[in-house]
């Protein structure tokens, strides 16, 4: 576990990565309050097809 | 299956299963505490099978065999299953482009409103996204065909560009 000092191409270890992810959380979650009741997006006849 | 394409299998699958346990962990720890993050497994796939008892839901979504095409033909791939308090509340998967430079959010739906109250689900699934972009060293995100206008106008709020000709949105992960 002590994986966490692997960085990745840019040299972000996974705990820089995750303190990224906690800052952008808090701006989604307010963007988040007005989520439209029928989210959705894709193709999946596209992907059955194996297009 | 091909001994690389087996190879790719066990390699993203370890990467995955980080990606969703640290997104799972910045989630928790920001209040969401009823809300799990699991691969799409056969649990999953069994739980959004009541999706096509709603009245409301746009899309007659096919999860079980889109999945299984999706998960052999991508070995890359990135998927996550969302549950609150034991309920599924939302299903996503991608994977990477062609030349890895960017990660394609390729189907995403969250559960019918008409089945039940649930949080929302797509600040969770963004979060996810970025953690495995990252991993992966992708260096944008694509959310591919949004359903509708309302949708679209949603996703460019966290501040996506919609792409007409392809029909998807983009932004950079910094």
């Amino acid at each position: 576990d002590k994986r966490r000092k692997k960085r990745n191409r840019d040299g972000w270890t996974l705990d820089e990565i995750k303190r990224k992810a906690e800052h952008e959380l808090k701006k989604y979650q307010k963007i988040a309050e007005n989520e439209p009741s029928d989210l959705a997006s894709g193709d999946m006849d596209k992907i059955i097809k194996g297009e | 299956m091909l001994a690389t394409h087996f190879d790719a299998e066990r390699r993203y699958s370890k990467i995955r299963k980080e990606a969703l346990a640290a997104a799972a962990e910045v989630i928790q720890s920001s209040g969401k505490t009823d809300l799990r993050l699991s691969e799409i497994d056969s649990k999953a796939l069994s739980a959004c099978k009541i999706w096509d008892f709603s009245q409301s839901r746009i899309k007659d979504w096919d999860w079980v065999e889109g999945y299984s095409v999706f998960r052999f033909r991508y070995p890359k791939r990135f998927e996550m299953a969302l549950w609150e308090t034991g309920k599924l509340i939302g299903l996503s998967m991608g994977r990477p482009t062609y030349q890895g430079s960017a990660l394609r959010l390729d189907v995403v739906e969250a559960a019918p409103l008409d089945l039940g109250n649930r949080s929302s689900i797509f600040d969770s699934v963004l979060v996810a996204y970025g953690i495995y972009a990252r991993l992966i060293n992708a260096k944008e995100i694509r959310i591919m065909h949004p359903v509708n206008r309302e949708v679209r106008t949603y996703y460019e709020r966290f501040g996506y560009k919609y792409v007409g000709n392809g029909d998807y949105l983009y932004r950079e992960v910094l």
